[in-house]
This record gives C-alpha cells, structure tokens and sequence, in this order.
C-alpha cells in the first residue's frame, strides 16, 4: 500500500448481509499495513461486531452504517462505526452500558462488545448528528 | 450470506453413549448461525441432549460473538443432561476469540479430532 494512504472509509446499507464483505475488507486492510495475522483476524472480528451491532441498533430500513479505518502511526489503528438511528431508543449511554458489562456465562449474548473491550483501548461512545458513533483503538 | 457447512455424524464403537461429530467449516456470523444452529438443536431434541459431542470446527475460518452463545448454549444442554460436549482443532484465530471470552475455561479443546475421541471415550 502506498505511504500516503492512512484511511479508508466504507458506507454500507444497515443489512447484515454486507458486514462480512466488510470485516474481510479490514482484515486486507491491516495485513496492508503490515499488522500481524493475529491482530488482522482481531481487527476482523472487531470491525464484525460493531458493524452488526449498529445495524442492530438501527430500526430503519433506509439506515447506513459508516466504517472508518484510521492509520494512526506505525502500529495503531484508529476503528470507527457511526450508524444511522432513524426512529430508535437506543442513546449512547445505553451502548456504553452495554460496553462496560462483563460476560454473562448463561447468556447467549454481549459477547462481542465485550471482546472488542479487550482488544481495543481509548473507547469513545457519543451520539452525533442522526447517529451513535462508536471509535476505539487498536494496538498492533 | 457466508458459506458455511454443518455435517453431523455419528461416532462408531463410542460404547454404550451415543456420541456424534459435529463438523462445522466456513464461516459462522449473523446471516447463517441462526438456521444453522437449528440442526444441532434438532439432534440435542432426538436424542434427548444426554449424548456426547466433539465440535470439529478445524475449517471454520471465522466464529461471531452470536456464534459463540449458542456453542455455550448446546454445552450447557449437553452437561445438565449428562453429556460431554468438546470442541476440536480450532484455529489460532477462532481461539483466540473463545480464549478471550473464558469459553475455553468452560469448554474442553482439543488441537486433535483423535484426542477429542479419546477423551470422550475415557
């Protein structure tokens, strides 16, 4: 990959159909810039779990989901989803309730922000202009 | 959606427990683990769960955190009936994940499909 390119920015229709096409894409993307196998496969299961937790914190059909892939240094990547939230209930401080929760054995789910917890730092949950936008960091 | 195989067969001479392998390759995420994960509750119905299991998921390539809660799910199942559920062959990546959850505290992996069989059959 050349120098100059740091980001990259992908818009998906809230369809869970397209969210694997998009953690690949990722995966490709830091196997780009030279991360290991391990952090690329992380970086894969990240980018899959917040890709799908925002389509399903969106309601509407017409919502979007934004990824955004943000090189920051030689071994730090900046991971950031921003959905669409027509007509939801869902607020910011309610994903960062469920960010902070820990695992419940006998649960089928909250599994997958909760590992996101684990491999990323510098969480940031904020809701902005028709949306929630999640950023975290990825050491590599 | 993903491709992704589930083939169940039954293990041969596994003495007076029935006991199965699941096979699971491709990928499991949000578009497919729901249908796919019927079959398995299917055979956890016909057998009434008390039945031992090795999850083979060798070539399975990518495991999301849905996926994940069913798996404990069937092992829950399969233990309070008096079962054994194991997981077999899981590749660095997809243990990565169940390591980072505790799934592997839960869930007995073997690197091995015979060690898996020996251990079901001990």
């Amino acid at each position: 990959m050349a120098k100059s390119v740091q980001s990259t920015s992908l818009i998906i229709p809230a369809d869970t159909r397209f969210v694997a096409s998009v953690r690949v894409f990722a995966y490709e993307f830091m196997k780009q810039v030279k991360a290991s196998e391990k952090d690329a496969k992380r970086t894969e299961f990240i980018v899959g779990e917040l890709c799908t937790n925002a389509i399903e914190y969106g309601k509407s059909v017409s919502a979007s989901v934004q990824l955004k892939l943000i090189l920051e240094g030689s071994n730090s990547m900046r991971i950031e989803c921003i959905n669409s939230l027509e007509d939801s209930s869902i607020t910011a401080e309610s994903i960062v309730e469920r960010f902070h929760k820990e695992v419940d054995e006998s649960s089928k789910r909250g599994r997958g922000l909760f590992v996101v917890r684990q491999w990323t730092k510098n969480a940031l949950i904020e809701e902005i202009d028709g949306g929630i936008k999640i950023s975290v960091v990825q050491l590599f | 959606m993903s491709d992704v195989q589930v083939n169940i067969s039954p293990i041969e001479g596994a003495g007076a427990d029935k006991a199965y392998i699941i096979a699971i390759s491709g990928q499991l995420d949000e578009t497919n683990v729901d249908e796919q994960s019927k079959q398995i509750y299917d055979l956890l119905e016909k057998e009434g769960a008390k039945i031992n299991i090795i999850l083979d998921i060798s070539e399975l390539t990518y495991m999301n955190s849905k996926s994940i809660g069913y798996l404990t799910d069937w092992y829950t199942k399969v233990n309070e009936a008096g079962g054994k559920l194991v997981v077999s062959g899981a590749q660095d990546s997809v243990l990565d994940v169940l390591t980072v959850v505790g799934i592997t505290n839960l869930i007995q992996h073997y690197p091995k499909l015979d060690e898996a069989k020996q251990a079901l059959s001990a």
